[in-house]
């Protein structure tokens, strides 16, 4: 009987001791009136007492930093850092500015490319075209050895800006055309303000259709 | 937020350095105690915990989330090393000496303690670990349970029978130390 009671005791002796909790009420009456529960109840408490010496022991430890060190090293050789690679989030901004910088270009080009095809492409501007009167096929000879349509004024002629070069043999046509001041300005003279009306005007052409050169003819406004 | 063992695990072994720091503080102190109190020797544990690390970050680590925790897998490891550290050497002469000298120096001076400190590296391991868990390292039973991969049932009861073991070698000490004296 005695037995079956020091067993129903014993998880509660192990847990109080453990925890150093200290006996009260049913359990502290059983100990004081049977010893073999009393002297486990004391082993259990000295036990409990060398466990807490030894964790506070055991504790008291500084880290080596040395061995830490060491250890990061090995670590570095076994996941050896990879090349550090800069990813750039892809940026609005940027994006918008190279938009933008791209639909400026292309209306430049538009600009400038369409007005100078309007004009050359079909052989004459068509303010030029729609004036010709006379078409004269003539051959670049070697009064003109140099490709250049600037060589041309030597004979009054106005080389037209930006024109490309005449090459040597190429067939030329001076072309007889009335002009307003604004189709004479694109080919490179400068139109006096007092000018109005079409002026009568010869304009060089090359093998490709562009004008190289323009000469008045019409003198009356002078 | 703390990240769990496994996360910074997982970041470890994708090369993050700083995963591998933090899982050391964190897990290093405890394998060094636990490797202490299994061998009694302070230089064994000092290699012990640190050689648990590089096993760790070895491309051969074993370690799979699937069969439990990283902290359990750990201590596993530093188990297997305490043991095969006991084999190499003269254990009980290296207990003895590294107890005195090197653990605790004047810290434990009671020779009653420090022969419950070698009865305990004397115990079976499945009560051992137990006490060092619950009474050392004052985990709870839950918590032992989960490291060990056994009911909270067997943790309470090795716990007990553990204690009681130890309280046995104590007694025994403590009448031979009455003979000496007397």
């Amino acid at each position: 009987m005695k037995q079956e009671i020091c067993k129903s005791y014993s998880v509660e002796l192990m847990e109080r001791a453990r925890l150093a909790i200290a006996p009260d009420g049913a359990f502290e009456r059983h100990l004081t009136s049977c010893k073999p529960c009393q002297e486990r109840w004391e082993a259990q408490t000295q036990v409990t007492a060398g466990l807490r010496s030894i964790r506070f022991a055991a504790t008291d430890r500084a880290s080596s930093a040395e061995r830490r060190d060491r250890l990061m090293r090995q670590f570095d050789q076994q996941y050896p850092a990879a090349p550090i690679v800069i990813r750039r989030q892809p940026s609005r901004v940027r994006a918008w500015a190279w938009g933008l910088a791209a639909a400026a270009a292309l209306l430049i080009a538009a600009g400038t490319l369409v007005p100078l095809r309007s004009h050359f492409r079909g052989h004459l501007p068509a303010a030029i075209a729609g004036a010709v009167s006379t078409v004269q096929p003539v051959a670049f000879n070697g009064a003109f050895e140099s490709s250049d349509a600037r060589n041309l004024t030597a004979d009054d002629f106005v080389a037209v800006p930006y024109a490309p070069p005449l090459a040597s043999g190429e067939m030329i046509r001076i072309v007889q055309a009335d002009l307003d001041p604004q189709a004479l300005a694109t080919l490179g003279f400068d139109p006096d303000p007092a000018w109005t009306g079409n002026l009568s005007a010869e304009v060089v052409v090359g093998q490709d259709g562009y004008p190289r050169a323009v000469r008045i003819s019409d003198n009356t406004q002078f | 937020m703390r990240r769990t063992d496994e996360e910074l695990y997982r970041l470890m072994k994708s090369g993050d350095r700083a995963a591998f720091a933090e899982l050391y503080e964190r897990r290093e102190p405890a394998l060094y105690r636990y490797a202490l109190h299994t061998s009694g020797s302070a230089t064994v544990a000092e290699e012990v915990a640190s050689e648990v690390f590089v096993q760790l970050m070895s491309s051969g680590s074993r370690f799979d989330e699937q069969r439990g925790t990283l902290e359990s897998y750990l201590y596993g490891v530093a188990r297997n090393l305490v043991r095969m550290a006991r084999r190499q050497g003269p254990v009980e002469e290296a207990v003895d000496s590294a107890f005195e000298h090197d653990i605790v120096g004047d810290l434990i001076d009671s020779e009653m303690t420090a022969a419950l400190h070698r009865a305990l590296q004397t115990m079976p391991e499945r009560y051992r670990d137990v006490v060092i868990f619950c009474d050392l390292e004052e985990l709870s039973y839950e918590e032992v349970a989960r490291l060990l991969g056994r009911p909270i049932g067997t943790v309470r009861s090795r716990l007990h029978r553990g204690r009681a073991l130890l309280s046995g070698i104590m007694k025994r000490m403590n009448v031979s130390a009455m003979a000496a004296q007397g």
